[in-house]
This record gives structure tokens, C-alpha cells and sequence, in this order.
């Protein structure tokens, strides 16, 4: 690989000035599991990379139910499992974060750096889809928020611009009443990528669909939100025939690519499997 | 004599402290001063002529000191004993991945950085990736030249095609076999296809050359030491005597460590630069460019009375060779296990032709029972076919005709009832005739693995009467063999095991080793440590022995020594009939494996060999397209991991004796064998599916799944 | 190529060092070129196999995927740190010993780590616990069987660790 420089700002202000002033040749380096691997496989070669992990206000994750749940953009996979308030407050978060690879990845990857590289494989983002997070990004001139759900836009590629920095996760208090639950559909080792994987969020009122989020990870160039099929759930029962008929609209959401995982075809008809027996573990969950 | 053995006491690993510590260094944790780092330029594309190579770029990068094509080396060819694959491609390239060209730079990043800029032009030829193509009219010849190769041992065989690499015809004379077939009642033929397999060892090929004066010293990865020195001088002309080889602790072999490629690469530039030299392949490079299971396919025939009874039996089976014939350890150059399609059975007449043809792909090697792997899936899913075909249950299918079992008017020999306890054990063991829920079945696999053969020996000596030393040749790729040879040797002499010694030799010192494959290790270097230690014993014990006292012991193992083990698979799986994918519950391995000298290495022996072959039976595949490799790392290529792994059992049936020491017998190509059939048999039974394909993936079952059409539930497999 | 060395500390196995050294290296490599801690393996060389497993601030880590940079002022601890110096094992080291939980080894200072660190978190893991945190510790050797039984023997046997 390309030897780079390293950059180790004390605060976001900093490094997004560093950011701005390096352009084209600086990368941010969070955990580094996903830019590390791509430059020892030259498939990235930045000449600086700023990094991000002596940035205090960026670690850190804080919630309560009444003003939801921020996570700092370095708060680690292994936190966003393992910390009370997400586990409490969030668990189908905790669940997803729970199936990301391996002990020694989540220790090491974090919320923003899991975002930003935009593998439409990755488990957490039809999570925060699910939960309607909210990502805050701090540009050198304005900071905004883009809902999780608006941040992907192809492979690898995301609406934040090069000289931006994912500062946190917002997921508000409204979303955290939700029944969620993560399916990763894992054909072969317990460690793989999904094959394909269903994130779902219901609440269910006196028998009745009130509120429901389907979002799948793997079924194209980026995570999706199945807006048709949360559609068919709001307002019906909660009988497995309506559970089947949403969980049918799904692989006509979907475009996925053919690899070793599993070909497009495959994919989308364990999408629909997926997304059905997800939404039936959930239901017998809420009748609890 | 076996019964006051202290074998039954689990071993503690000689090597042990070293290992659980860190402290066990093998080949890439050697640094030398002064060494060089080597990278290699690998092939772009998959079949070209080779016009032009610019190197001027790469030489001008700080901290080279070297950059090599073959216009510096010539045209060098080597081979575990078909010498064709060229150290540096001289006119061609034959696969992706091949070396082009190599540096040695100070550092591993100046040598990468001065690879990446090496200039090659291709002039891209036709590729021959379908080994089903190769002796077509059509076929591009790979090796126009193939004729000029040599064996290591001598001249070469002409193949009738220039595409064949190699070819063994076993059996029966094409009349007997007609006669045979001509007896049954029913002839059945069923295909089979196997996949690229890469040995998937966490230690990547690495290797390490110096020049002392004109000694060349190698320490590598290679898990046969003797093999490689002989190798390398056959290739470099290097004389014998003056190539010394340390390797010590490999890092996982599986058949992989045999071959060797950048040995050769490190050994040029270390000439060229008078300084060590060192290479360490990136896990992509290894994937790419080293020797994987042969790709198989598989056409088996059987004929079959009424009642069941086997009476004829062929196999034609079809190896990807890869571009190279190298790999391979055997001059027939094709993976041996091929014929032992039945090997568990007794057939009056059998037919087997093996067949390894040239391809644009990595050449095919040899991987934890090569052959063997392939045509016990195919074999052991060809008679659940045939037993569900006449509604025989699977079990008794195989009991009718089990190996000795059968010859007319006489009883079933000792064998045939150790083989039936073999397979009665694993069936009960997996409650063959218990109730299901729908979606689980059992299945079950039997077979015959045969013993290791080879040459070997120790040198043996006692220093005092209570300090004694054993001196081998042989590397240590994980089985335990300095452990085990100790263990012999306390035993035969009657003293505590901490009294021997076991001293690992470079080349220059210890003897002769056929190195540490093909299941040899326990039967020869075990048995010759047995017998020198028998005669240390009587020398030591002389009146006035003066010490040291000394003994050497070679010992031979026949090729065709016959001594097997036999084992039985039996497994439970669930099928998901939405997602295809198979659980396997629960395994049983019975078999009988002999004399135990390890028990923990012993056991370890098995219970890896199941998982290595559960890796193969459900999700290893390294697809080519287009010549290029489809995985190229970990990431895609999947291994089990721990929580992937189900429950077995592994029962011993007491059997006849092994040919090693005590009786003991070889296991580390063993546990491995039967479990794609038996998986494929479960499915079979639990679902109505039956893949005549590797890996077992649930997409595979999900596809036929749906053929069958969800509604209407596929047939399952009587007995299910 | 720019010159891009700079000068990390870093403390390794409770020692501070100092290396000059391009930033981008892997901790891996720095642990075993530069510091001849050659206990840390490459086997993937992409986070995947776990043969280079070391704690960072005691929290496991795949050092080949670790920029030497990103542990500028740390605390590593590898393999080579865990037993005692007078070369005495730890429980976690004596129970793959003799639980047979290694064949060739390349694996196994990975494996050890591993299980150290799950020790410290998690003294009385439950098998299945065992074995989900090991999933990131692939063996070729093993079948993992006797992995997971030196784990559970190690927790019995008390800490995973004798500090
Ligand atoms: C072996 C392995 C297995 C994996 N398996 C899984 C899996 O099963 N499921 C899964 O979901 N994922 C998996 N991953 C991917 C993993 O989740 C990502 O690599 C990880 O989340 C990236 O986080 P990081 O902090 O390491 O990012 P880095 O590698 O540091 O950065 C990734 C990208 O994001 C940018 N970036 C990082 N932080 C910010 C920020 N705050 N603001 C702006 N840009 C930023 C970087 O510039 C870079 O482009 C796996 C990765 C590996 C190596
Ligand atoms: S070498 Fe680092 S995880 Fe495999
Ligand atoms: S002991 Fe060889 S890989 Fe684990």
C-alpha cells in the first residue's frame, strides 16, 4: 500500500479545517477497518488521512427516552451493542450492531465510519432507517442533518460531501417506542456479510398496525427503506396472511447484484422471507 | 504387547510452551540481516504471449536492488515432478497470477511500489477454461512444447494430447468389465461435479534464501524439506548437496505447503544480490496463485443385481489441471484418490480412468486427500441413489457388499465385519431409524482411506542412559510429530518421556524424508523411531556401551501396502424449505483408526478433518471467470467458524492393526472425507433434493426447491 | 514517495517504545518488523482470520488493519505480554495446552488473545458465549472443539490471566 500521512485533530473544528485545507488527497480515518483494508488492497490511496479518534465530542453515546438517543460518530459497533440506553431503548439497534462480523470488527468500527463507507451490505443503517435516525454533518461553511434513510446515494457513495464530517446519530425519542427487530439472513459462516437482511420496526395498537418501517440492507447499491410494504401493514391486523402480503411487496423493491452470496434472484426471494418472518417474530413479540 | 502401552495418558505437546506463547516462529517471523524483501509481478490476464517487458521504471525506485524477468534467469522450469511451470514466464503466461517479474528492494514497500511499476505488453490468446473442452479440435494447446518437459526423476511419458498433464487407467480389461455390466439388473450412471478449493491455511506461502559461499540456504514453508531441495536443484541446477532446507513450524498445509513457488524467485535473487532475500505472499497472492483442489468431474457407473448386489462398477473421471502440471506429487500427475469412487466395497469389476487436463487457471494441486475427496462424494452419493432408486435403505445397501464380504461360499473375512461395525456404529450413533419432523433426515457415508506411503528415517542416540535424542528431518505442519516420535520412543524403551529429545534437522543433517503428506508421517517416521529405539535399547543395555550410542533407521512404506482405515459418517440435517439452507444437528464419525498414540492430537485429527470437510461440503468454491479468481480474500473464500461448527461424536471400533508403530494407523487425511456425501445423502432424504454438486449452498437447494415446485413436496429419498 | 515518517510512542506489553516509521504501516507490521514481537500473525491480512488479534487499551483488535498512526500514546498488549516473565502460562495458555486447543499453531497466539480478553469481560462465558466471541478466530486445524473446551477450562481454572 501507499504510505499517507496522519492527522490527529483535537476537535470537529479542527478537523474539518484540516479537511478542507488537504481537498482531494486527505481521507478521515475512524476505526479504519474499511480504509485500511481498501488501501492494503490498493483500492484507496490517500496521502493524508485525518483521524478522528482524539475528538472527544465525537465518542460518546447519550439517551433517555425523552430526548432519544445520540450516538457520537466514533462511538464504536461494540457500544451501540453493548451500552444500557441503546439496549434499553433500542434494542433492534443493539440486535443489528449485535450481528456486524466479529467481536474484533466492532471493537474497532464505528457509527460514522459504518455510515460514510455505504456498503449497502452493512447491517446498521436499515436499522437507524428503521428507528428514523437522523445523521448531523458539520461542513466547513454549515452544518446540517440528512435523515439516515436520504444519506445513500450508490455503492460506496453518500450524500456527504468530501469535506464533511458525520458528527453524530440522532435517533429521536418518537421512534423509540417501536417493536424492532434485525433479520440477517446468513447462508454460510456467522461472520459473512448478509446475503441479504430485513430490518423492522412495528407499533401495534389493540390488534392493529399502527406505525410500521421496513428497511433492507443488500437488496441493491444502497439500503432501502420498503415504503409499499410498510403501507400494506399501517392499519391492518396483525394475521400471518397481511404479515405475507406486505412482506410479498419487498423483492420488487429491490435490485440486487449477483455475487458470491447469493444471486439477485435468491436474494430477493429470501428478502421476501425474510421480511415475513421477521414481521411474525415482531407481532408475537408485541402480544407479549 | 499393546496392553501396557502408556499411550492411553493425553500427550503434552512438545512444542507446545512455544506455540500458546507466541514464541514458535516460523518462516515470516525469520529476519535476517540484511535481507531483502521480494514482491513478484503477477499476470494480468490469462493466456498471452509475452511482447515486451519494461522494467527501466521499476529499477530507478530507491531501495531496489534487483528486478528479474526471465531474460536474466532464462526459461527455468520446476515441478513437484512435472517441470513445467516456469520460475519467471519467459514467451507466455498460462493463468493469472503467474510470476512475470520480481524485485528485492530494502523494503517491502519500495519492492511493491517498484512492481507496480513494471510495463508488461500481452498479446492475449485464446483461454481454455472448461477442462471438458481441452481435447476438443478446437482447444488452444497451452504447452506447445510440452514434450521437452521432464520429470524430476527423469524423461516424460508422452501424453496422447498435448493437453493432457497426466492419466491413470486402473482395472478391469474393457471385456471383463462388459461381461461384468453384462450380469446386472440394472446399470446406473449419475454425474458429479466438484469445485476449486483453496486449502485454506492461515499461514500464506513465505520463504526465505541465502548464499554462504555457494551454499544456498532455504527456510521456507514447504512442508516436505527433502522434497523441495530436490526440487529446486533439479530446476537450478544447483547441486543437491549444497542446498540446505531448516523448515520447522508450518503454519497449516492440508496438501498446500507441498508446492512450492517463490522459493525458487527468492533463490535468483538472492544470487543476483548477494543478500537474503524474503518473500511472504499476501493471502490474495496465495488465493490466486497457488495449487487448489482440482476442480472434478465425475461420471460414475454401476451395475447392480435385483437383489442389490454390485457387480460392475467405472468412474471416468475429468481433473482441471490448471495451467501446470507442477503440483502435483505423483508421476502419473493426476490426484491418486480418483479411483476410490468404492473403495469401501466389494465390486468383482472395476474401471477407473483419471484424466488431468491443462487449463488457464491456477495449477491444480493437492488438498487434504486429493482425489479421494472428490470421488467419495461422488461414489457415496451414487449408491444412496442407487439404493433409492431399488428402495433399499442406504445402510443395508452398503452392508450387502461391503469390502471382503462376500466371496462365494465362504464367510464375510474380518475386514467385512469391521467395516459393518464401522458403518452400524455411525448409524446408530445418529438413531438411523428414529422418528423425524419433517425437513430432517439422516444420511451416511463409508469409505476406505488408504495408508500413508513413503521413505523415511530417524537417527537416534543416547547420550547417556537417561538422555536421549531424536534427530528428524521432517517439519511440523500441526500433526504432532515430534510429540509422537517421542511418545514411541519412551514407550519402546521403557523410560519417561521427558528423557527424549526430539531435535529438528535442517536438511544438511537429518535424514532422508518424504515430508509430512499423504498420511506417512506416524506410519514411517513413527516406525523407524520404534525400531531404532528397539535397537538403542539392546545397545545401551551392552556391557561396557560407550556413549554416545548411535543408531540410524531408515524405513520404507510400499506403495501399495495395504493397510486402511475405514470410517462412516453418519449426520442429521435440517433443510429450511424457504431458504435451501442445511443445518447439520449432529454428526457421528465411527472408525477404526488403530492404535492411538496421541490421543489429543489424535482426536484433533478428526474432529478438524470434520470441519475442513464441512467448510467443503457446504460454502468453499474458488470460482475462475475468465480466468480471474472470484474470491480474493478470507472475506468471500469462507472458512467455519466456530459457531458454525455442530456437535460430533467420534467413536472407535476396535479393528484390525495399522502398520505403524503399535498398530497405529494414519487419520489426518481421514475425518474429512465422508461428509459432503453424507450432507448430500441427509438433503436427499429430509427434502427430496439431491445435488450432485459442491459446495452443498442453500441457493443450490433453494433452486431445486422450487423446480419441484413448493406446492407439490418433493419425493423424499425412502427412509427419510 | 514523500517521506511520511513520524515518531510514535506507544506502550507494548506495558513498555513504551518509540518508532520512526510511515504512520500508514500496519501495527502489525510496526509489532513485528520494527519491534520483533513476531508473536501477532498475518494470515488475511483484511481483519477477517484473526491470526494478528492484540488488545489496543485492552480492547481486541485486528493489528493488521490498525494504522500504526491510530495508536499513537496507546497501550498494546500482544501475545508475548500475557505470560508471566519468569515464563510462567496463564490459565488460558495452560488449558490449550491441555485441552489440545492447537495443531499447527499459526492460529494460536490469536486464539489466545481472543480468550483472554473474552475472560476479562465475560469470567463465566457460557459455551455459546465461547463460542460467538471466538467466531473472529478462524482455526484450520482444530474444528474448533478443543478451543472452545480450553476456554470453559480456562475460566474454571479462575482468571484468564494471572496479573
Ligand atoms: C472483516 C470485515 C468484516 C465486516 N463485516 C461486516 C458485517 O458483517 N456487517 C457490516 O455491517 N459491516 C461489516 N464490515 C464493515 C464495517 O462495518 C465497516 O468497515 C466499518 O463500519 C467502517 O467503520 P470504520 O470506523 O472502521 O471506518 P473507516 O474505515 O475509518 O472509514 C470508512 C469510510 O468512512 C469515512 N468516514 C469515517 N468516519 C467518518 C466521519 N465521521 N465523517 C465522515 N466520513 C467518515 C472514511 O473516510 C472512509 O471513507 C466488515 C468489515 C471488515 C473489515
Ligand atoms: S491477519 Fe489480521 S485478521 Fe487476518
Ligand atoms: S492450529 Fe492451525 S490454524 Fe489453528
Amino acid at each position: 500500500m501507499r504510505p499517507f500521512r496522519y492527522h490527529r485533530p483535537g476537535t470537529v473544528a479542527e478537523a474539518a479545517q484540516l479537511i478542507a485545507d488537504l481537498g482531494e488527497d486527505g481521507a478521515i480515518l475512524a476505526g479504519g477497518t474499511s480504509l485500511m483494508t481498501l488501501a492494503r488492497l490498493g483500492l484507496a490511496e490517500p496521502q493524508h488521512v485525518v483521524g478522528l479518534a482524539g475528538v472527544p465530542e465525537l465518542c460518546g453515546i447519550e439517551g433517555n427516552s425523552g430526548d432519544g438517543i445520540t450516538l457520537g460518530a466514533m462511538a464504536t459497533l461494540r457500544q451501540v451493542e453493548t451500552i444500557p440506553p441503546v439496549r434499553r431503548l433500542a434494542p433492534g439497534l443493539a440486535e443489528a450492531a449485535h450481528q456486524v462480523a466479529t467481536v474484533r470488527i466492532r471493537n474497532q468500527a464505528t457509527v460514522g465510519g459504518t455510515l460514510v463507507h455505504a456498503d449497502p451490505s452493512q447491517d446498521l443503517p436499515p436499522m437507524l432507517m428503521v428507528y428514523d435516525a437522523v445523521a448531523r454533518l458539520t461542513g466547513p461553511t454549515r452544518t446540517r442533518e440528512v435523515p439516515v434513510a436520504e444519506l445513500f446515494v450508490d455503492f460506496f457513495e453518500t450524500v456527504v460531501d468530501p469535506d464533511e464530517i458525520l458528527t453524530s446519530v440522532h435517533l429521536p425519542p418518537a421512534s423509540l417506542g417501536v417493536i424492532a427487530g434485525y433479520l440477517k439472513f446468513l447462508p454460510r459462516t456467522q461472520d459473512d456479510y448478509a446475503t441479504i437482511s430485513v430490518a423492522a420496526g412495528l407499533t401495534v395498537v389493540d390488534g392493529c398496525i399502527d406505525t410500521a418501517r421496513i428497511a433492507v440492507a443488500g437488496g441493491g447499491s444502497t439500503p432501502q427503506r420498503c415504503r409499499e410494504a410498510e403501507s400494506a401493514l399501517v392499519g391492518g391486523g396483525t394475521d400471518v396472511a397481511g404479515l405475507a402480503a406486505a412482506a410479498d411487496l419487498v423483492p420488487e423493491a429491490l435490485d440486487p447484484v449477483s455475487d458470491a452470496r447469493g444471486s439477485g434472484d435468491y436474494k430477493r426471494e429470501m428478502a421476501r422471507i425474510s421480511t415475513r418472518r421477521l414481521l411474525q417474530r415482531l407481532v408475537s413479540e408485541s402480544a407479549t | 504387547m499393546t496392553t501396557n502401552l502408556p499411550f492411553a495418558i493425553p500427550e503434552v505437546r512438545h512444542e507446545g510452551p512455544l506455540k500458546v506463547t507466541g514464541h514458535a516462529r516460523y518462516t515470516a517471523d525469520h529476519a535476517l540481516p540484511g535481507q531483502l524483501h521480494a514482491a513478484c509481478l503477477g499476470s494480468g490476464v490469462a493466456h498471452a504471449r509475452i511482447v515486451r517487458i519494461d522494467t527501466t521504471a521499476a529499477e530507478q525506485v530507491p531501495g531496489v536492488r534487483a528486478v528479474l524477468t526471465a531474460a536474466d534467469i532464462g526459461d527455468v522450469r520446476y515441478g513437484r515432478q512435472l517441470r513445467d511451470m516456469p520460475v519467471l514466464a519467459s514467451d507466455r503466461v498460462r493463468f493469472m497470477g503467474q510470476r512475470v517479474a520480481a524485485v528485492a528492494a530494502d523494503t517491502r514497500q519500495a519492492a511493491e511500489e517498484a512492481v507496480r511499476l513494471i510495463d508488461v505488453e500481452y498479446e492475449e490468446l485464446p483461454t481454455l477454461l472448461d477442462p471438458r473442452l481441452a481435447t476438443t479440435p478446437d482447444a488452444p494447446v497451452l504447452h506447445p512444447e510440452a514434450e521437452a518437459y521432464r520429470l524430476v526423476q527423469g524423461a516424460r511419458h508422452a501424453p496422447a494430447h498435448p493437453n493432457i498433464q497426466g492419466e491413470l487407467v486402473v482395472g478391469a480389461g474393457a471385456e471383463e468389465l462388459a461381461a461384468a455390466f453384462g450380469r446386472a439388473d440394472h446399470v446406473f450412471e449419475h454425474t458429479f461435479r466438484t469445485p476449486r478449493q483453496h486449502q485454506g491455511y492461515i499461514e500464506p506461502h513465505a520463504a526465505i534464501v541465502w548464499f554462504d559461499d555457494d551454499v544456498c540456504h532455504v527456510i521456507s514453508t514447504n512442508k516436505a524439506p527433502f522434497g523441495l531441495r530436490q526440487q529446486m536443484a533439479a530446476a537450478t541446477g544447483h547441486p543437491v548437496d549444497k542446498i540446505v532446507v531448516y523448515n520447522k513450524f508450518i503454519g497449516g498445509d492440508f496438501g498446500g505447503k507441498g508446492f512450492s513457488l517463490d522459493e525458487y524467485v527468492c533463490f535468483y535473487l538472492a544470487r543476483e544480490t548477494g543478500r537474503p532475500v524474503r518473500s511472504i505472499m499476501s493471502y490474495l497472492e496465495d488465493l490466486s496463485s497457488t495449487a487448489p483442489r482440482h476442480a472434478t468431474e465425475l461420471t460414475l457407473r454401476t451395475g447392480v443385481t435385483r437383489d442389490g448386489t454390485f457387480v460392475a462398477h467405472s468412474a471416468e473421471v475429468l481433473f482441471d489441471g490448471g495451467a501446470y502440471g507442477a503440483a502435483k506429487a505423483n508421476a502419473h500427475l493426476v490426484p491418486h484418490g480418483g479411483v476410490d469412487t468404492m473403495s469401501a466395497y466389494s465390486v468383482p469389476a472395476t474401471h477407473h480412468r483419471l484424466t488431468a487436463v491443462y487449463t488457464n487457471a491456477a495449477p491444480g494441486g493437492h488438498m487434504r486427500a486429493p482425489g479421494d475427496v472428490q470421488a467419495i462424494f461422488a461414489g457415496e452419493s451414487h449408491v444412496d441413489m442407487i439404493a433409492s432408486e431399488l428402495g433399499i435403505d442406504p445402510v443395508e445397501l452398503r452392508r450387502k457388499n461391503l469390502a471382503g464380504g462376500k466371496t462365494e461360499g465362504q464367510d464375510p473375512s474380518e475386514t467385512a465385519a469391521v467395516i459393518d461395525q464401522v458403518l452400524l456404529r455411525a448409524a446408530d450413533g445418529i438413531d438411523w431409524s428414529g422418528v423425524r419432523s419433517p425437513g430432517r433426515g439422516v444420511g451416511v457415508a463409508l469409505y476406505r482411506r488408504k495408508g500413508g506411503t513413503g521413505r523415511g528415517g530417524v537417527v537416534m542416540r543416547a547420550l547417556s542412559p537417561d538422555r536421549i535424542q531424536v534427530i528428524t528431518g521432517a517439519a511440523d505442519q500441526g500433526g504432532g510429530t515430534v510429540t509422537m516420535i517421542a511418545r514411541v520412543a519412551a514407550a519402546t524403551m521403557g523410560i519417561p518421556e521427558r528423557q527424549v529429545e526430539v531435535v529438528q534437522q535442517p536438511t544438511a543433517e537429518a535424514l532422508f524424508d518424504s515430508g509430512a503428506g499423504a498420511s506417512r508421517v506416524t506410519r514411517v517416521l513413527g516406525e523407524a523411531t520404534r525400531l531404532a529405539a528397539t535397537e538403542l535399547s539392546r545397545l545401551i543395555a551392552e556391557p561396557g556401551a560407550v556413549f554416545p550410542v548411535e543408531v540410524a533407521q531408515e524405513v520404507v512404506a510400499p506403495a501399495d501396502e495395504d493397510c486402511g482405515a475405514y470410517g462412516a459418517l453418519a449426520v442429521e440435517v435440517e433443510v429450511d424449505e424457504e431458504t435451501g439452507q442445511i443445518r447439520v444437528v449432529e454428526a457421528v464419525l465411527a472408525a477404526d483408526t488403530g492404535t492411538v498414540i496421541s490421543p489429543l492430537a489424535h482426536r484433533g485429527q478428526l474432529e478438524g478433518g470434520f470441519v475442513y470437510g464441512l467448510g467443503g461440503a457446504l460454502m468453499e468454491e474458488l470460482p475462475v471467470e475468465g480466468g480471474q479468481i472470484m474470491c480474493g480474500t478470507l472475506g468471500d473464500y469462507k472458512l467455519p467458524t466456530s459457531p458454525d461448527v455442530p456437535p460430533l461424536r467420534i467413536v472407535s471400533v476396535a479393528g484390525e492393526s495399522g502398520t505403524g508403530p503399535y498398530g497405529a494407523k494414519a487419520v489426518g487425511e481421514f475425518g474429512n472425507l465422508g461428509v459432503a456425501p453424507a450432507i448430500a445423502n441427509a438433503v436427499a432424504r429430509a427434502s427430496g433434493v439431491r445435488l450432485q454438486q459442491l459446495p452443498l449452498s442453500a441457493e443450490a437447494v433453494h433452486a431445486r426447491l422450487r423446480q419441484t415446485g413448493p406446492e407439490s413436496a418433493p419425493p423424499r429419498e425412502p427412509g427419510g | 514517495m514523500s517521506d511520511t515518517s513520524e515518531r510514535i510512542t506507544l506502550s507494548v506489553n506495558g513498555i513504551s517504545q518509540e518508532v520512526t516509521t510511515a504512520p500508514s504501516r500496519s501495527l502489525l507490521e510496526v509489532l513485528r518488523e520494527d519491534l520483533a514481537l513476531t508473536g501477532a500473525k498475518e494470515g488475511c491480512g483484511v481483519g477477517v482470520c484473526g491470526a494478528c488479534s492484540v488488545l489496543v487499551d485492552g480492547k481486541l483488535m485486528s493489528s493488521c488493519i490498525v494504522p500504526v498512526g491510530m495508536v499513537q500514546g496507546r497501550a498494546v498488549t500482544t501475545v508475548e505480554g500475557l505470560a508471566a516473565e519468569d515464563g510462567t502460562l496463564t490459565p488460558v495458555q495452560t488449558a490449550f495446552m491441555e485441552c489440545g486447543g492447537f495443531q499447527c499453531g499459526i492460529c494460536t497466539p490469536g486464539q489466545v488473545v481472543a480468550a483472554t480478553a473474552l475472560l476479562r469481560e465475560c469470567p463465566d462465558p457460557a459455551a455459546e458465549e465461547v463460542r460467538e466471541w471466538m467466531t473472529g478466530n478462524l482455526c484450520r486445524c482444530t474444528g474448533y472443539y478443543s478451543i472452545v473446551a480450553a476456554v470453559l477450562q480456562a475460566a474454571k481454572a479462575g482468571q484468564g490471566e494471572s496479573d
